[in-house]
């Protein structure tokens, strides 16, 4: 806060001082918003344009045909139609949900538990944390090209170590078999998951202090009570921020999908992603592809704006 | 000093102009022996034109359509592009492709091409490119192990069937193909449905019924087409095949030079296509074209001197195509090596997948009919109806 040079005299001229003050605060304003505006062009540009025209191209019957002629026709909400009643665009909302629930379930417990784990200080520790890391690095389409192996119905692996185990009689068709494929490609995304999980989680462990622990084994309380009363509340914001943010990424998730079965055998391992790819490029219909991506867009936007509010509930705290 | 300067703007100024005309060039070639080919030829066309320099961008080929849908959104369609022949005519539907057929009604080779190629480059009356080379798929086969078991090479579906039969054991099909949910998938499928006298037009009549019931008697009653084919591009099966677990395989003549890499321990030769009554193959091949709003003119420069015989004989053979003009295909190069050979036999009784600008559409559908039959999710005839009341709205 400045003082004002002429305070002494501020009886004489009181409109001077507020004058200059409200000058003050009008150019501070415009400064504030001029940060802003690098990323909101941004936001504008790369994103607002093209949800907008995306949106807009989900109301027309856009082919290949008349793509570049702008010829499309309007035709409302007909393609929402269309892909609602389209089982195979159902059965993809259904496995969307079976692989992200499925997914992010396993991924935060396992997560949770390998955290918990590396919490301790033991020798190597901080090695073995290391290695899950770099797990986390290796490209995805890499990781599915060798499960796709591992997998493999006739010479992977796998079958062979859960038959020498005596678990499985015949070898198992992992991606020919409806009944499996979606499972084997949720184990994949588990695996791939589990470092992300266990990186943020152990952070946000390690930013709870000693000193509880500490009383409360002063106190006699058990290790299953210290983690019900002070690690899991403690950890609760992270636990929520990481849930949420998995929740984003994996419904949206083609990548693994379309390196192991490319959403067969028979459309039965479809996501919303896959297939609104195979439709837009495999198939040149956009109008279609564009309403599937855009209902996706709405639930991911609803799932972000809840995590947008539990953020401005922690700061208000 | 002016005058100095002068001089040295006009000199680089000349010098700018005479510089080489800049042609893009897509394919998806990225490796093999087709890349070599590749190579090869715009090494020599620009060796002949010193003025011309093309540059070559290899992108997979799953992702050259979409690639191409963007260019021409965006009009940054290449001056040069080789496009697979089912896709031809749905780019050209697009836009994507320039017109050549005032350039082509005044070439002279205008009518040394076979039919089934030539007619994937045509859309609705106008020329939109020219053919490459073609292939096609046949039967190869490990031929220790037919003789071992005493059983000739298969030349009817019921002969296929008890060949197959014969050769499984606990660690090896007998027969393995490409049944996967893509192009490969259809490329496979297709000469069943043509080799009993079939096509899609009639997709739901007895032929089609005929060629599902066939294949999901070897796959799940017979067992020897393995479950795993469901999943399984054609190089998928040929490794199989390298690998000794399978004895008899679909595929095309791309994969000899990996055959010949590989040197493998048994014998391996290639025979015609077993069918139910109509000898038959599927066309495969690539063809040239220009992309819309491109060096349209430096574009055909280019195409009608690759194409001419003597340019495109060297091509064809490091690549392994055959070829599709009569001038080209008369050479004794391609009935020399017996298994060129059979390619070459299979080429001239190939059909071609020139269904309209659908065609990607229609062989998705074709697809998840014959993989809902394999997974038990639909009766042959089931199946077939369902493609039907979905395929016959797509046809031209």
């Amino acid at each position: 806060m400045r003082e004002t040079p002429h305070a002494g005299r501020a009886e004489v001229r009181p409109a001077q001082p507020s004058q200059r003050a409200s000058k003050r605060r009008v150019t501070a304003r415009w400064v504030h918003y001029s940060f802003v505006l690098p990323a909101a062009l941004f936001l504008l540009v790369f994103i607002a344009y093209p949800v907008l025209f995306n949106l807009r191209m989900s109301f027309q019957d856009v082919r290949a045909a008349n793509l570049l002629n702008g010829g499309a026709a309007w035709v409302g909400l007909d393609n929402y139609r269309t892909i609602l009643a389209n089982p195979v665009f159902q059965q993809a909302v259904r496995n969307t949900l079976l692989f992200t629930g499925g997914s992010v379930v396993f991924q935060l417990s396992l997560g949770l538990l390998l955290a918990l784990f590396y919490n301790l200080t033991f020798p190597g520790s901080r090695v073995m944390r290391g290695l899950y890391l770099i797990a986390w690095t290796i490209p995805v389409i890499v990781v599915a090209a060798i499960f796709r192996w591992l997998f493999d119905g006739q010479v992977g692996v796998i079958n062979y170590w859960l038959q020498n185990l005596s678990l499985i009689d015949d070898n198992v068709f992992w991606f020919s078999d409806p009944n499996v494929a979606l499972g084997a490609i949720v184990f994949i995304n588990i695996w791939l998951g589990i470092p992300f999980n266990m990186a943020l989680l152990l952070a946000g462990l390690q930013g709870i202090p000693k000193e509880f622990y500490e009383a409360a084994e002063i106190d006699g309380a058990s290790v299953p009570q210290r983690f019900a009363f002070i690690t899991f509340p403690l950890l609760r914001p992270a636990l929520f921020a990481v849930l949420l943010l998995g929740l984003i990424y994996t419904f949206k998730v083609f990548d693994v999908v379309w390196a192991t079965t490319q959403g067969g055998p028979f459309n039965t391992t479809h996501l919303v992603a896959t297939l609104a790819f195979r439709t837009i490029f495999g198939q040149f219909q956009f109008g279609t592809g564009a309403a599937m991506l855009n209902l996706l867009f709405v639930v991911l936007f609803a799932v972000s704006l809840l995590y947008l509010w539990t953020l401005r509930n922690e700061e208000v705290n | 000093m002016f005058r100095l300067l002068f001089l040295l703007v006009t000199l680089w100024s000349l010098s700018a102009t005479s510089a080489q005309t800049v042609l893009q060039w897509w394919d998806y070639y990225t490796d093999g022996a087709n890349n070599q080919a590749m190579q090869d030829l715009i090494a020599r066309y620009e060796a002949a034109h010193p003025d011309v320099d093309i540059e070559r961008t290899s992108i997979g080929f799953g992702d050259l359509k979409s690639r191409i849908i963007q260019a021409a959104a965006t009009g940054t369609m290449p001056d040069i592009v080789i496009v697979d022949n089912p896709d031809h005519q749905a780019m050209a539907a697009q836009g994507a492709l320039a017109d050549l057929t005032d350039y082509i009604a005044a070439w002279e080779a205008n009518d040394q091409y076979f039919d089934g190629p030539w007619s994937s480059t045509v859309y609705n009356g106008r020329n939109y490119g020219i053919p490459y080379g073609s292939n096609a798929t046949a039967l190869y086969y490990n031929e220790d192990v037919l003789t071992e078991a005493g059983i000739d090479v298969p030349e009817t579906w019921d002969e296929l069937r008890a060949a197959a039969q014969a050769l499984t054991t606990d660690t090896r099909s007998g027969f393995c193909l490409s049944m996967i949910n893509t192009e490969e998938g259809t490329f496979t499928y297709l000469p069943f449905l043509w080799g009993n006298g079939g096509d899609i037009p009639d997709i739901g009549g007895e032929a089609n019924i005929e060629a599902l019931t066939l294949l999901n008697t070897m796959m799940n009653e017979d067992d020897s087409v393995s479950r795993a084919a469901l999943n399984w591009g054609q190089g998928e099966v040929n490794n199989q095949f390298m690998a000794g677990q399978c004895a008899m395989m679909i595929n095309g003549p791309w994969q000899i030079p990996n055959l010949e890499a590989a040197d493998l321990d048994f014998t391996w030769r290639v025979a015609d296509w077993p069918n139910n009554g109509t000898p038959t193959s599927i066309l495969g091949g690539e063809n040239f074209a220009a992309g819309a709003g491109g060096d349209t003119d430096a574009a055909w420069q280019v195409i009608s001197w690759v194409t001419a015989p003597e340019n495109l004989l060297p091509t064809l053979q490091i690549s392994g195509y055959i070829a599709n003009r009569a001038d080209v295909a008369s050479n004794d190069v391609f009935q020399e090596d017996p298994v060129i050979a059979t390619f070459a036999d299979q080429v001239a009784v190939a059909k071609a997948r020139a269904y309209g600008e659908n065609y990607p559409q229609i062989s998705e559908e074709i697809m998840n009919m014959v993989q809902s039959v394999m997974i038990g999710a639909r009766t042959p005839e089931q199946a077939a109806e369902a493609a039907a009341a979905t395929i016959m709205p797509l046809l031209p």
